[in-house]
């Protein structure tokens, strides 16, 4: 009795289990996804499942018993096949079913790309896994071919290619045009050079005999001018050498974007007080103030950055000339990714309106008689700081002083500086 | 001061005449009494240095001190700085630059084939005067030559 009910389930689980396959084989063979096809030892198509039907176009009746895997293949690349395996396994294969299967019937696990044929005449790339079935003893009795449409995969891959492609024409184009611009920047620099050349030669001179030759006229003939005359040749004296010091102030601003840069770390604190004492002393009549907080350290080129303190000192101890005494703070701090100085002053200012005219080449927010100068000292800070990557900017009010800052980005030295790096 | 001191002489090679005349007033008005030569570009500087025959100022030794221009006609200042640096009798003799340039690349260039001096001509002229002047008076009686210290 118990013996009964045991073999009964044990009849029930292997009745089980075979349901289970074969449901598992029907779903195989009927899955839509790839087409699983079976052929005998010659070939000729014995299976055609679902996937097979769907993605050939052909229904099972139309090919089993009749026609071999080969004769829906690319004839073409089963010759290119047959000529690569006949080479690799130096046998001769004949351009047909055993192409597909050579390596298979060898029992090495093939898995190839073959474009496939369908009922219409359309074609598609496939992969295709071959299997040889064996029986009890061994012996071949037929092949499984498993195949799945490589259309989209392929297309992704055509896709990613032209678009490599377009990507590597566009970086070839990008590419010439850098190298064209790059050509144009050194020919307009060195034309710019020549021309910096040519001024600093010609224009002086001329300016120099002006200059000269109404002081011969004043020296050796001034006691037969009388006032007025005498006046009239200090004007144009007066004219030649302020255009001598505009042309040299030009001169300067444009050296300042040819030089080379040499990028260092830098004691601020040690260079400001080196240029505030010069100034200082180039000024003994003056009572100054200076009051100097802790600066941080920068990276740059010293001789320009120096020149950037230089400049601004100097605006600061020109327009402060009217106080009694002048006070100067000079300050500094880390901000986010740079650091920021500034000079602060209790002269003169500026309206604030005329902000943006403040660092262009020659160009003035007081008259002449008021306080002299070329207009550009805050032009030639401000194209030394953008060679540095850094900013500069005022801010004032009239009679109340103004504080100019500027900032530079934190960089060690090594950090190479995009942008105009050699001149 | 002997007949042969008098002699010493300064030759100017400058093409501009308005500044070769503003040159030889600032050394007058600075003291100097030595003959000037003025040359007009550097072909006839050349000419006058080692020029043929026996009166070549190389070959006299009258010359004191060269003042030399950059940029010259024919031959310009750096080719005649050359030949005077190359050529044995004259290797030693006092050249200054005396130019307009304020370019870096012609300090660097004179420099290098030996100029003893660089000054940039000022435009404003009591400089001008002040500045040649000097220049003048310290190598035409405070500098030495080889030989000139007994």
């Amino acid at each position: 009795m118990k013996e009964e009910i045991l073999q009964q389930r044990a009849e029930a689980r292997r009745r089980e289990a075979l349901l289970k396959t074969g449901a598992l084989q029907n779903a195989i063979f009927n899955s839509a996804n790839f087409s699983s096809i079976a052929t005998d030892e010659e070939g000729v198509i014995q299976i055609f499942n679902v996937g097979a039907e769907r993605m050939l176009g052909y229904t099972a009746a139309e090919v089993v018993n009749k026609i071999t895997p080969a004769d829906i293949s690319d004839p073409q690349e089963l010759l290119e096949r047959a000529a690569a395996l006949s080479l690799e396994f130096h046998t001769p294969i004949a351009p047909g079913f055993e192409a597909l299967v050579f390596k298979a019937s060898r029992g090495i696990e093939d898995i190839y790309e073959l474009t496939k044929i369908r009922k219409d005449g359309s074609r598609f790339p496939a992969v295709v896994s071959v299997t040889a079935l064996r029986d009890a003893q061994n012996a071949i009795i037929g092949y499984l071919l498993i195949g799945t449409d490589n259309t989209a995969r392929k297309q992704a891959e055509e896709a990613l290619h032209e678009r490599n492609m377009e990507i590597h024409q566009l970086n070839i184009k990008l590419e010439e045009r850098v190298q064209r611009r790059t050509a144009e920047l050194e020919a307009a620099n060195q034309e710019l050079e020549a021309f910096a050349y040519s001024v600093s030669h010609d224009l002086r001179s001329p300016l120099r005999a002006i200059d000269g030759f109404s002081r011969k006229v004043l020296m050796g003939y001034g006691d037969k001018l009388d006032d007025e005359a005498r006046r009239q040749l200090q004007v144009v004296r007066d004219n030649a050498q302020s255009m001598g010091k505009l042309i040299d102030d030009l001169l300067a601003f444009s050296r300042m974007g040819r030089r080379e840069m040499d990028l260092q770390p830098l004691d601020m604190d040690a260079m400001v007080r080196s240029v505030a004492d010069e100034l200082r002393a180039a000024e003994p009549q003056r009572a100054i103030e200076f009051a100097f907080s802790p600066l941080p350290r920068a990276c740059g080129d010293a001789a320009m950055l120096r020149q950037v303190w230089v400049n601004l000192l100097a605006n600061a101890i020109k327009f402060s000339r009217q106080r009694p005494v002048a006070h100067i703070d000079v300050g500094g701090q880390t901000e986010g990714g740079e650091v920021i100085y500034w000079v602060k002053d209790d002269g003169a200012g500026f309206d604030m309106q005329y902000a943006g005219k403040l660092f262009g080449v020659f160009q003035r927010l007081h008259r002449q008689d008021e306080f002299e100068g070329t207009g550009v000292g805050l032009a030639i800070a401000q194209r030394i700081l953008h060679r540095h990557n850094g900013r500069i900017w005022g801010e004032g009010k009239p009679d109340a002083g103004a504080t100019f800052s500027f900032s530079l980005p934190l960089l060690s030295p090594k950090d190479p500086l995009s942008g105009e790096q050699s001149s | 001061m002997t007949t042969n001191e008098q002699e010493l002489q300064i030759l100017l090679v400058e093409d501009n005449p308005a500044d070769a005349e503003l040159t030889m007033d600032a050394l007058r008005e600075g003291g100097l009494v030595n003959k000037v030569q003025w040359v007009k570009d550097g072909a006839e500087a050349l000419d006058v240095l080692f020029g043929h025959g026996t009166a070549s100022a190389a070959e006299t030794r009258r010359l004191r001190l060269i003042l030399l221009d950059l940029r010259l006609p024919r031959v310009d200042g750096i080719e005649v700085l050359r030949a005077v640096r190359a050529d044995e009798r004259t290797r030693r003799l006092p050249v200054v630059v005396l130019t307009s340039s304020r370019e870096e690349v012609d300090i660097v260039r004179a420099y290098d084939l030996g100029a003893n001096s660089f000054l940039v001509k000022p435009v404003e002229s009591e400089e001008f005067m002040k500045s040649v002047g000097e220049l003048g008076l310290y190598w035409m009686l405070l500098n030495k030559l080889p030989g000139e210290i007994r």
